[in-house]
């Protein structure tokens, strides 16, 4: 896409906004945007013409009984037992202080990461993550959500001895025009580093982030998440997203 | 039901009243199963997402912003893509065939919609009826599937270059009809 002119990437705006360019196109055509104010506000036409298009559905009226169904399902939830808070989830075996401590991306590299492109890879992150829940020696950490995005909730799993992990997460905030996620990784010795800057799935209500590391794991007790300028900051600015507590 | 008496139940819900949630249900039911059966093309799995639906907004009522457009199309929004994730999972290959030969209850989207979104309604299924077949398919296999470019190449057995431009084509023409009607129809005008 490196030798595409502005038309043609102009011309892949109504498709993203459908959320149908192919993975290898899509990587790409965000690492254009990031600079582009005009393609950003084009594309939120687009989007917008995207979201009405619900309305072209073809009504049917709905199968009786889920009424009863839903108040069934309610009083199902208010009957569970409450989900184990995120923050006990921070007394963590060793092995997985020494995992988390790996987790670290080229200091100060520009990534985007969906689900589609990825450096190297050449499996879905959905997918990654999918096989790694297989693995029975995979570690789960859940995301602790940071204010006003209490709805934000997700978990990171990874391989015990390193080398890549994924990011589940969902509802994500909606960002504004000339923004992106931006990954951070606190050091042992308290230095952040930045991880990356990635994207919400348009198209899920569920966002896959693949993590690669190459530093040593001791190096890293925190990962987080937070909202800055899509030419990425020095050092976190905006407000936090969430954190995996690592340590 | 107005926005304003949406917006209100919107605020029961967040504060867990459940017949906030039910009323909600009762009024927009029909509408989230017939985006989800319009993505799945079965009852059960339509319906599963219709209630899956309904709890996403029981816990993310707070979420709604109505500065960003109407409710119906927040809440159908959602059922679309908790569909499209459903119809991945279960590894389906999107239906062939026109969309809009399924039966069509436009009296269901009645008073469900304010003024302006009606007639958003009306000018883009003008529009969509307009579209050469070729670009209306590209359009709604990509919408209501999730298609990517190469995954309705494949499916159709179209040249990746002639899914492209029958899909740009077709959301250009969309886009010029919803401009339109914006101008004409600000949003909040009823």
């Amino acid at each position: 896409m490196a030798d595409m002119n502005r038309d043609d990437f102009l011309d892949l705006i109504p498709a993203y906004a459908l959320g149908a360019l192919d993975d290898d196109e899509r990587a790409a055509f965000e690492a254009r945007l990031l600079a582009d104010l005009e393609a950003q506000r084009l594309l939120d036409e687009y989007r917008a013409v995207a979201d009405a298009l619900v309305l072209l559905t073809p009504a049917q009226p709905a199968p009786p009984g889920l009424a009863d169904d839903l108040r069934r399902r309610l009083a199902a939830q208010r009957s569970a037992p409450e989900p184990q808070p995120a923050s006990t989830r921070t007394a963590l075996p060793r092995r997985i202080l020494a995992l988390a401590a790996a987790l670290a991306l080229v200091f100060g590299a520009l990534w985007l990461a969906l689900n589609g492109g990825r450096a190297g890879e050449t499996m879905p992150p959905d997918q990654m993550f999918s096989e790694l829940l297989a693995r029975p020696d995979a570690v789960r950490v859940a995301l602790v959500s940071a204010a006003p995005f209490e709805d934000v909730y997700g978990e990171l799993i990874a391989v015990p001895d390193g080398g890549y992990a994924v990011i589940k997460v969902d509802c994500l905030p909606q960002l504004e025009a000339g923004q992106a996620f931006q990954l951070w990784l606190t050091m042992a010795e308290g230095v952040v580093v930045s991880g990356g800057m990635f994207y919400a799935d348009p198209d899920s209500e569920t966002t896959y982030v693949p993590v690669t590391f190459s530093q040593p794991l001791a190096r890293y007790r925190r990962l987080a998440v937070s909202i800055e300028p899509q030419t990425g900051s020095a050092r976190p600015a905006g407000p936090p997203v969430f954190a995996v507590p690592l340590a | 039901m107005d926005q304003v008496t949406v917006e209100h139940l919107l605020q029961r819900v967040q504060a867990k009243d459940e017949d906030a949630l039910v009323a909600l249900h009762a009024r927009y039911a029909g509408l989230v199963y017939s985006v989800a059966h319009r993505v799945l093309g079965e009852r059960m799995a339509a319906e599963e997402v219709t209630q899956d639906t309904f709890m996403r907004l029981w816990a993310k009522a707070h979420t709604y912003d109505p500065a960003r457009g109407e409710f119906i199309v927040w809440l159908l929004t959602i059922a679309r893509r908790l569909a499209i994730d459903a119809l991945r999972q279960r590894q389906r290959k999107a239906p062939l065939g026109d969309a809009l030969s399924i039966d069509d209850r436009p009296d269901l989207w009645d008073n469900l919609l304010s003024t302006s979104s009606g007639e958003l309604r009306r000018t883009l299924l003008a529009v969509m009826d307009s579209l050469p077949a070729e670009q209306r398919q590209a359009v709604e296999l990509a919408y209501f599937y999730g298609l990517s470019h190469s995954a309705i190449a494949a499916q159709l057995g179209w040249p990746l270059g002639t899914v492209k431009t029958r899909l740009r084509q077709g959301m250009q023409r969309l886009r010029a009809a919803w401009l339109g009607e914006t101008q004409t129809h600000p949003a909040g005008e009823d």
